[in-house]
Parts: structure tokens; sequence; C-alpha cells
């Protein structure tokens, strides 16, 4: 090689390194922002909107989505974790979309889903009973339980080292419901009750807690001296020494999944066809979240009104088919 | 530029950049810094009070919220503002005071609610939007607004200190950078002035050095050992160019070195100009195409067709235009940074007339060898395998799927017929022992089963030790040499038999003249009233049965068909069956059946109907006692066109035949037996109850007289067909020969001289025409015959022309025509019209008599001869 191709090659090599330091200096400045202020978006936090602009920038509902509705029953974010897995599923299999929506706790999900404000909601029998009678709300599938039947119980349970025998102990006790609406945390204990010759101005206190899992706390906290809850929380606490199960109820129609009258046929149709194609327990189990703490852990059946005929018998005695007020409670 | 100054500008530069890179990169990463930890402290803030905040979206409890956003605010170094987006993407609760800007209301929507964070400014300074949800895969957001300034200030201020303390560093590194470079340059500037010297050639002593540090002192020692080294291979590189030139100049082959771009010829040893003709100077700088292959001219198989090496047979143009073939070998090489083509050749011309020679002779030899058919082996008797050629395997029945092929001993053993095998491999042995040419004639079994005669030729070739080594040689069909030289001897057989059997009859046909002679004049001479007229006329029949026997020895010598005549075969059948032979055949087997199947439009032939019918009984007497416990005889006549060889005829001669054939149903012929029945007195019969040994011969010779051709088809068990053709007549039937009236042959007083060597036929035959009121003159010999005629004259000469011993007929005949040219003569003889019978005719004899004397016939030929005029046209 010449003198003067080294020559060349050694400038070459000088004037890269010179390069890569002016461009590593240049990345620099640019990497530290060389306060560009050009670049941000400039807004004035003193220009407020009033009410008629903010109604017309307001989003509108998307259409063609369909809002789905159930009774809290945990915390907001545990029952979301639960239910968008199920939705997706849902999407996947009808092909059309669905978005999860919470019933405030001063709105009635039977209101809610009666009135069309939300098209789908996942409801005990006795919500389904009184949105039936009022809004003509069409079943579209119920919950299966572990032996296969769209049935499920409740129990009443104590602490476990209360003296208790039956339930007619219950007597001038305290006694801790779920949710007012809630068929497992409410009417089937009512029921139950009511087959002891128990009224509810028989117990000596009561109060609706608002869901299975506060009912819980409070007989397990030692608030209340028994509670109804559903029956696959009650076994769970139960096996776990928590709780005794002083009786058990028989069975009834299962929480299920509901539609609003006005949901076009096809739609209420594919969404029940996927959802008696649902396997929580088999292929469809790896994207849910605790499904088995809902009242529809191992799948569905078809639902139909005529299925709720003895219920809704237990209902009407009990004049539990109106409303309840939230705030019913026996100090 | 110089290196120092480059070293300079180059430690600047580092300094100034690592300075401002740090400056930069440092005032980036803490402002990164504090704003992930100001988003650390936001999320904190958020996930304590999303759980209050979600729950007051869900209920719609604005006022709750509102109070927890402005909590938010308020805490030291919380954020500027915060707001809520609910479920539905509308904002739920915002801390602004005096409502929410439109803006971030716009922003808001606009952003579909992504939680993304961003970056605004504001009047204030920036500030730094962050969003999170407040359930997780919710639309809700809860989104915090944080006033950044203060964190800008920080940042700006660090930066601001780091970029001074980047510039003394620099300024530190350049001065430090002047010094290391002018002392580290200082012995490369030396070592620079050393190698111009060097690479001058000037300077080869070593440099001495004593300053530098301990790279610069190796680096000296380096330099010097190179240039050492240097020194070392620049002389050993010329001592071996001086050998590469030797040996080119010294090679016999021509060398050419050709670029392989231009194909130019840069180099050309002495050898090559040598073989071109012309000096280096008018070879190199032209196209290598101009002297070597021109053919190749832009198809080179190195540069145009890739190929690695090229060895081939080329041609050279000489300066004088002559061409030579040379063999070429052509490899590419490198020389310096040229890419050359190494060329070597030499010239071929005298060994490619010598394979042009040899490839002429192989191809004459090739031809000679398809020619006449013949194999040829090479047999390597050290390995027992044999090089055979196509022929060869054709010959021996093997599958000749290609020129030549490798066989093992046993191929051919195989092969060679088992009765052979042992006296061919005794020949082989002995040839070989002796070192004779082996000759050997053996049959092969091909695989279809056939036998063929082969004639295998050979020669051995020996080891310094005298050892057989191989033994090459030919290998020739002659199954049809075979065959023909069979039916040579068995023809030479029969033509031996028929003659011994000629000279019987002859003399016997003498003695039957007599007696049908005399029985005729017998005749003659009783009265028709006569007792003993019927005794006589029995002896006339049975001499001229005789003399029809005789007639079969005659046939079977092949002379006796003298008289042919337009015949049906079908009427000859007929007539046979009235034959006593034929009745007797019968008689003696009765449980044969007679089944006759003729042609009813038969065809004629020209024959011998005597001999035809006496070919037909044989052949029906063989029949009927090849059945003794009776069968089926069936007798057929048909037409036959024959245009192909049947069966034991290598040729037939094309055209239309009448066929008889008769076949029994009987114990057949054995195969060994059918190549001798027809051979005179071979006989499986038993003698004196039936046959002579003569049967099948006269109708062979019979056959052969016709001009026919025989066949014959035999079962062991099942019976034998014999099957005669013979050629077809176009001629009518002739009717039945009139009577002819003596009146017509009597005699006017003329002289004959009857010449016989027998006296009785001779007594016979004068008192014939004596008879017929001729003057008759008897002599005993030719010799005798001369005499008399030298001192008489005769009318005419009834001439034998046979006799023993002394003159025959012909010969008595010309000695007489010396005397008297117009002499006539008729001929008699017991045999057929002979070549010396044809002769005397050829010089004016008359007719030619058949013996027995027949006084009608004799006497019609003397009359007739008598009456014709001269004989002038014989003569001439």
């Amino acid at each position: 090689m010449s003198d003067k191709c080294i020559r060349g090659k050694c400038n070459s090599i000088f004037l890269g390194i010179i390069k890569c330091l002016i461009a590593v200096s240049t990345a620099a400045c640019l990497l530290s922002g060389c306060d560009l202020d050009s670049e941000y978006k400039t807004i004035d936090l003193k220009n407020v909107i009033n009410e008629e602009e903010f109604a017309r920038i307001k989003p509108k509902r998307e259409p063609n989505v369909f809002l789905f509705g159930f009774d809290l029953r945990a915390t907001p974010e545990e029952d979301a974790k639960q239910y968008l897995p199920f939705l997706r599923y849902l999407e996947n299999a009808t092909g059309y979309r669905f978005n999860l929506c919470f019933t405030s706790k001063h709105k009635d999900i039977v209101q809610v889903l009666g009135t069309g404000e939300i098209d789908f909601a996942a409801i005990g029998a006795g919500s389904y009973l009184r949105a039936h009678r009022e809004h003509g709300v069409i079943p579209v599938a119920r919950g299966l339980n572990s032996l296969g039947k769209g049935e499920y119980q409740s129990l009443i349970i104590v602490r476990p080292d209360s003296g208790f025998k039956e339930v007619k102990d219950l007597r001038g006790k305290r006694f801790a419901f779920g949710s007012i609406n809630s068929t497992q945390g409410h009417i089937i204990p009512r029921i139950m009750l009511a087959q002891q010759g128990l009224r509810m101005e028989d117990l000596g206190s009561y109060e609706f807690t608002g869901s299975h899992f506060e009912c819980a706390n409070s007989v397990t906290s030692g608030r209340f001296d028994a509670g109804g809850i559903q029956d696959t929380m009650g076994r769970e606490l139960a096996e776990r020494g928590l709780v005794k199960i002083l009786q058990t109820s028989e069975y009834y129609p299962s929480s299920g999944i509901s539609a609003y009258r006005n949901v076009p046929t096809e739609v209420i149709a594919a969404v029940k066809k996927a959802l008696l194609d649902f396997q929580p327990l088999g292929r469809d189990a790896e994207p849910l979240y605790h499904w088995e703490r809902t009242e529809m852990p191992n799948g569905f059946i078809e639902a139909k009104d005529e299925d709720y005929e003895e219920f809704r018998n237990w209902a009407v005695k009990l004049d539990l088919m109106s409303k309840f007020k939230s705030e019913e409670r026996k100090p | 530029m110089k290196l120092h100054t480059k070293i300079i500008l180059l430690v600047t530069c580092l300094g100034g950049g690592i300075g401002l890179c740090c400056t930069l990169l440092g005032g980036s990463i803490l402002r990164e810094a504090i704003d992930a930890e100001f988003k650390k402290e936001a999320k904190i803030i958020v996930q304590g009070v999303g759980g209050r905040i979600a729950q007051n979206v869900i209920d719609n409890e604005v006022i709750p919220a509102r109070h927890v956003l402005r909590d938010i605010i308020n805490l030291t170094h919380g954020p500027g503002y915060a707001y809520v987006i609910g479920f539905d993407g509308e904002i739920f609760a915002h801390s602004f005071e005096k409502g929410f800007p439109r803006d971030l209301a716009k922003i808001t929507h606009e952003k579909c609610l992504s939680g993304e964070p961003s970056t605004y400014l504001t009047a204030t300074g920036f500030v730094l939007d962050l969003a999170y949800p407040l359930i997780k895969g919710m639309p809700a957001h809860v989104h915090i607004g944080i006033n950044t300034n203060q964190l800008t200030d920080m940042v700006t201020a660090l930066r601001d200190r780091l970029l001074l303390l980047s510039l003394l560093v620099t300024l530190f590194c350049v001065s430090i950078g002047i010094f290391v470079t002018r002392r580290v340059t200082y012995p490369l500037r030396v070592l620079t002035d050393s190698l111009h010297s060097f690479a001058e050639g000037m300077a080869e002593e070593e440099i001495r050095l004593s300053t530098g540090g301990q790279e610069v002192r190796e680096l000296i020692t380096a330099f010097n050992a190179m240039k050492s080294k240097r020194v070392a291979a620049e002389r050993a590189l010329r001592e071996s160019k001086r050998q590469v030139d030797t040996i080119l100049q010294s090679l016999q082959s021509g060398v050419l070195i050709v670029d392989s771009a231009t194909h130019e010829i840069i180099e050309a040893n002495p050898a090559a100009c040598k073989l071109i003709g012309s000096t280096r100077e008018q070879i190199v700088g032209h196209v290598c195409h101009k002297f070597v292959c021109p053919a190749e001219k832009g198809a080179c198989p190195i540069t145009d067709n890739g190929q690695s090496v090229d060895n081939s047979d080329r041609v050279l143009i000489k300066a004088d235009g002559m061409e030579i073939q040379i063999i070429k070998t052509v490899v590419p090489i490198t020389l310096g940074n040229r890419s050359c083509l190494l060329e070597s050749f030499v010239d071929i011309t005298d060994r490619k007339k010598a394979e042009d020679a040899l490839r002429r002779s192989e191809e004459r030899l090739a031809l000679v060898v398809d020619a006449t058919q013949i194999g040829m082996f090479d047999w390597n008797m050290l390995k027992r395998e044999s090089f055979w050629t196509q022929q060869h395997q054709i010959i021996f029945g093997y599958p000749a799927t290609s020129n030549s092929a490798m066989r093992a001993y046993h191929d051919w053993a195989d092969r060679v017929h088992p009765d052979d095998l042992p006296r061919v491999e005794e020949r082989i042995h002995r040839s070989m022992a002796e070192r004779n040419l082996f000759v050997a004639e053996y049959r092969i079994v091909t695989p279809n089963g056939s036998q063929r005669w082969v004639e295998s030729r050979g020669l051995f070739i020996y080891d310094l030790d005298g050892k057989a080594m191989r033994m090459i040689g030919t290998v020739q069909e002659i199954t049809e040499r075979k065959h023909a030289e069979e039916r040579l001897q068995r023809a030479e057989k029969m033509e031996a038999l028929g003659t011994l059997a000629g000279g019987v009859a002859h003399d016997l046909n003498n003695v039957l003249g007599i007696v049908v002679g005399y029985s005729e004049l017998l005749l003659d001479n009783l009265d028709e009233s006569s007792s003993a007229r019927s005794e006589a006329g029995k002896i006339l029949k049975g001499g001229q049965r005789a003399a029809a026997i005789v007639q079969d020895l005659l046939t079977l010598a092949r002379r006796g068909v003298r008289s042919r005549k337009v015949l049906n075969l079908n009427r000859i059948v007929k007539e046979s069956q009235n034959f006593p032979e034929f009745a007797k055949a019968l008689a003696c087997h009765p449980d044969i059946v007679i089944k006759m199947d003729l042609a009813p439009d038969l065809l004629n032939i020209s024959g011998s109907g005597i001999h035809l019918e006496k070919s037909f009984i044989n052949l029906l007497s063989n029949a009927a006692e090849a059945m003794p416990n009776g069968g089926t005889l069936t007798v057929r006549t048909a037409n036959h066109y024959l245009d192909q060889p049947i069966s034991g005829y290598d040729e037939v001669r094309e055209g239309d035949y009448v066929v008889l054939s008769v076949s029994d149903t009987g114990e057949g012929i054995p195969a060994s037996d059918l190549k001798r029945i027809f051979e005179p007195f071979y006989t499986k019969k038993v003698m004196g109850r039936s046959g002579t040994g003569l049967g099948l011969a006269v109708v062979w010779g019979t056959v052969k007289d016709h001009f026919g051709y025989i066949t014959v088809q035999s079962e062991e068990g099942k019976g034998t067909t014999f099957t005669l053709y013979f050629p077809v007549t176009r001629e009518e039937l002739s009717s039945e020969e009139e009577t002819v009236s003596a009146s017509e042959y009597m005699g006017n007083g003329e002289t004959i001289l009857v010449v016989d060597d027998v006296k009785e036929q001779r007594e016979l035959a004068g008192t014939m025409l004596r008879k017929l009121h001729y003057k008759v003159v008897t002599v005993s010999s030719g010799e005798e015959a001369v005499e008399y005629v030298k001192r008489h004259t005769v009318h005419l000469v009834v001439l034998d022309m046979i006799m023993d011993p002394g003159m025959d007929g012909l010969d008595t005949y010309a000695k007489i025509l010396e005397m008297h040219p117009d002499q006539k003569a008729i001929i008699v003889s017991g045999f057929a019209g002979t070549r010396r019978v044809r002769e005397a005719q050829s010089l004016g004899a008359g007719a030619y008599v058949k013996k027995p004397y027949i006084l009608e016939t004799l006497g019609l030929a003397v009359r007739k001869e008598l009456e014709r005029k001269g004989n002038s046209a014989a003569k001439s």
C-alpha cells in the first residue's frame, strides 16, 4: 500500500472521529431538550368554558356498543377485573362491542336495565322478577351451579363459636342481609326465615349491608349474629373456618343475564348462544379473573320466564316484588 | 495535515465534545429524573384517592369528588390542577375555581381519553399533564397538572456550571496535547526521513535514536529488522526471477502469458516463438487468438466460459499461415495486480497423424468384423473373465445391449453343449500346452434351447515364464455350413447308392429286355386261339412289371425319368387304388380307415406316371404298416403356392405346386431316424415280411427327378405326414396313346446294322427288325461296327450307347461319320438320355430308344429316322 494511500486513510479516520464528536454533541443538545418552547401546545387556563359549549363538545354515546351492567358485589376494581374479560369473550363470540357499566348506589339496576340505560345486566332472580314485571326485561341465560343446574342456594351463616343450632334461635337476634336487591343476599334468606316462622319484625335488628362480602364481614366481625349470604361464598368461608352454616336453602333459579326489551332479537340470540357456549372452567378460563366468585361460575343454561314461577310465588307472598329502599333497615 | 496538529485538534474536540455532552446529557438526565419523581409522587397521590373518586364517579357524587381534587392541589409541591373524566368520557369534576379551561376541555375530548402524559405551556410556565385510570381497563381517568417551572430553573443552573467546567477541561487538554505531540512526533520525523532515504535506496544502515519511549525504540528496532528482511527478500526475489526466466527460456513447450482482460500477449518464451515462427517482439502485443485457437475467439474457456483450467487440443497458426495441431493448457494466474492467463502448448501434429491412422485402422477392422459377423474375444485366463464383442454375445445368445461386455468363464462354458464341452476344453489345454493355434468346432445351446454350431479360433499369449495369460480369438457361427455339409454328405451317399443300384439295374434291365422282347415275339407268333398265348402274355406283363421295378432302381440313380407326360395326381391316386400292392397293404391292416381329400381343381404336373404311382404306393404301404393296430390314413391333394423355404430346404423355386400328403396316426418315426429314412436300404421293417429298404428312397428320388420337394412331420405316438410338392405345368392332359398300326413302321428291305455288346439284346433287336422286313446285320462292339461300315453300306445303325469294353455308342458313331457323314443312326440304352446320348444326337443321330426293346417303339424309331431327310442340320 502506498504512502499516499495510507495518508488518505488516516485523514479519513481523523475526520470521521471529528464528525462523530460533532454528531454526539448535537445529539446531546437535542436530547437535553434545548428549551424549544415552540414544540409545546400553549393553553390558557383562565379562559373557561361555558355550559353550552361544554355540552356541545361532550362526547356522545358510541352507537352499536351495548352496555353491560351488574350488581356491585366487591370493590369497583375487583368487579371490573371480573367482568371485563367476560365482556371481551362476548365481543369475540358475538362480533358486537360491549362496555362495562357501573350502577350507582343511588340507582336501581332493575330501573336502569328496564329503561334501556344499559342493554344487558347480570342480575339475581329477584331483580329479574321485578324487571320482567315492571319493564318486560327478557331472560337470556342463567348461571349453572356445580351440579350443572341453573339454580343456586343461600346460606344462613353464624360465627363458628356461636351457640345457634337452628334458624328459630335467631328470633330477636341481629341479622345481616347483603344487598337489598340481592336474591341470595336478601330474598332467599327472607324465604328461609319465613319458612321457619320468622318475620322481619321478629328479628332483634337487621341491616342491608350492600354486598355478600360486607354481609360476611359483619357476621365474622361480630357486628351481627347471623347473615344471609350466597352459597358459594358461604361455603368457601365455612371451609376456611370463618363461619358456620346454620341452614341451607332450597334451590331457586340462579342469577343470570337479562336483556333490555328493545335490544334487537338477533343480538339477544347471539349473546344467548355465546353464553351457552361459554366454558369458564375449560376453553375460556384463561383470561378470566376469579370467575368462580360470581354467581355463574360454571357457565350458563338458557333462561325462561316460567323457570321463576315458584320463586315468583314466594316473592309475591313475602311482598318482595316492589322496589326496596336501601335505607330500609331495623336499627 | 501534520500529525501533531491532528492530535491537538483531536484532543481539543474530544475534551470540548465530552464536556459539552456531559453538560447537555447531565442536564437532560437530571431533568428526566426530577420529571420521573414528579410523576411518581403524582401517581401515589392519585392511587391514594383513586378509590374514593371512582366510587364518587360511580355514584355520580360530584361535590365530594371536587373536594378530593382540591385537597390534592393544596398539597405542598402539589400539582397546579386536577380533574376527573367519568366512565362516559365526560369531565366529571375539577379543581378549577372559575370554571374548566376551554383549551383543556378541547384537548381532553380530542385526545379521546388516551391517558398519555402531555406538557403544556401556560402563562405561568410549563405544565406536565399526567393521567391515571381510576379503574384499570375502564375509561375513567384522573388528570393532574404539575407546574414544572421550578424544575426547569434547577436544570438550567446546573447546565451552566457544567458548561464552564467543560471549557476549562478543554483548555487543559489542548495544552497537554501540544506538549505531548511534539515529544511523540520527534522520533517519527527521524523515522520518516530514514524511510525516504531507504525508499530511494540510499540508506541501508540502521537507525540509532536515544530519545523516545519504549514504543518508539521498538518501532525503530522493528523498522531496522524490516529493512534487513526487505533487502534479503529483494535479493531472493531477483534470484527467483532469474530462475523463472531460465526455466521459461529452457522449456520445450511454448509458453505465452496473456492479459485476461484484453487477451493481449505480454510474454512469450523462445519455444513459443519457435513454434509460431516469429520473434518475441513480433508476438508480444498481439491478441492471443491471432496465433492460438482463433476459433475460440469470444468463447475463451477461461475468461468467457468460466472454466478454471482449459486442457484441450487446439490449432496454432504459424506466422506463415500454416496450421499445426497443439495441445494447450491454460490456467489463470495473477502477476502483480494483473489477471493473466498462462498458456503452455506443445506440437502434437505427429501424434495426431498416428492417432488418425490408428483410428482408421480400427474402423476398418470393425467394418471387417461386422461384415464377417465374426465375434471376437479376449480371455484373461488369470482373472477367468473374457472380453466379448457384440457379435460374440449375439452368437452365444446373450442380449447385446452394448458394443462389448466382460463375461466370466462360466458364461461361455454354460452355453457350450454338454457333449462338446469336455472335447473343447481338452482342445484348449492341448493348444495351450503345444503353443498351437486353437481351432475347434462345437455346438452351443442358446437360452431358447436351439443349437448352433460355432467355429472358434484363438491364439495364446504367454508371460516370460511361459505361462499362458490371455487367449485372443474369434468365434463364427457355422450352423448353416454344418447343415450344408450334412446335406452334401447325404446327397453324395444317395448318389453313390443310386449309382450302385443303377449299375445293378442296367444288367438286370438287359435280362428283362430279353424276357420282354421274346415274350412279345412269342405273342406275335402265336395264334389268337393258342392256349400258350395267355402264359406268354403273363410273361410279358411280369417282365414289364419287373422292368418297372428296375426303373425304381434307376430312379434311385436319377437316371430313369426319361418320359414325361402331363399328369394329374388325383388320377394317379385313384388309379393306384386298383394296384395289387394297394390291396395287399390294406388286406394286411383291415382296421385302417382311409380318408381321401382330393382337391377337385388340382392342377397338372409333368412327370412319370409309373414313378409317381410307385411313390404313392410306397407311402401308402409305409403308412399302413405304421398302424398295426389300425388308425386313419389320410391322403390329401391340394394346390399350393410356394414363396418361402419349407422345412429341410434352404430355398425353393417360387411358384405353383401340387401337394400330395399322406398322413397316418401310427407310431411315428423317432427323431433320430428321421434323417436317414430316405437312404436306400435303411429300414426298420422286418426284412422279408415287407419292404426292401428302397421304398422311401424311391419316393425321394422321384421327387428329385420331378424337381419337387418332400417334407416329413412325425411325432412319436401320434403319427407321420409325408408331404410332396411337385411343380405345376400349365399344359393340358394328353389323351390316351393311340395304337399304332404295324404297317406304319414296317421296313422296305433297308439294311440295319445292330451294334450291341449283349448277345441276347443284339439278337432280340435283329429278330424284331427282320420281322419288320429289314435286312439286319449284328455286331458286338463299336470297333466291329466301324470295320463293317468301312466295307459295307447300311441304311441305319442301331447303336447301343453303353458297351463294355471298347468304344461306346458316341465314339462309334463319330468314327462312322468320318467315313459316311450322312450315316443315319438311332441310339438305344437302358439308361435315361445322358449327355453322351445328346452329343450323339447333336452329331446327327436320330431318336433315343429306351431299352428293353419294344417292337413298336423300335420299329417307329427306325422308320422315322429312315424317313428323315438327311442329317445336314446335325452336321452343321
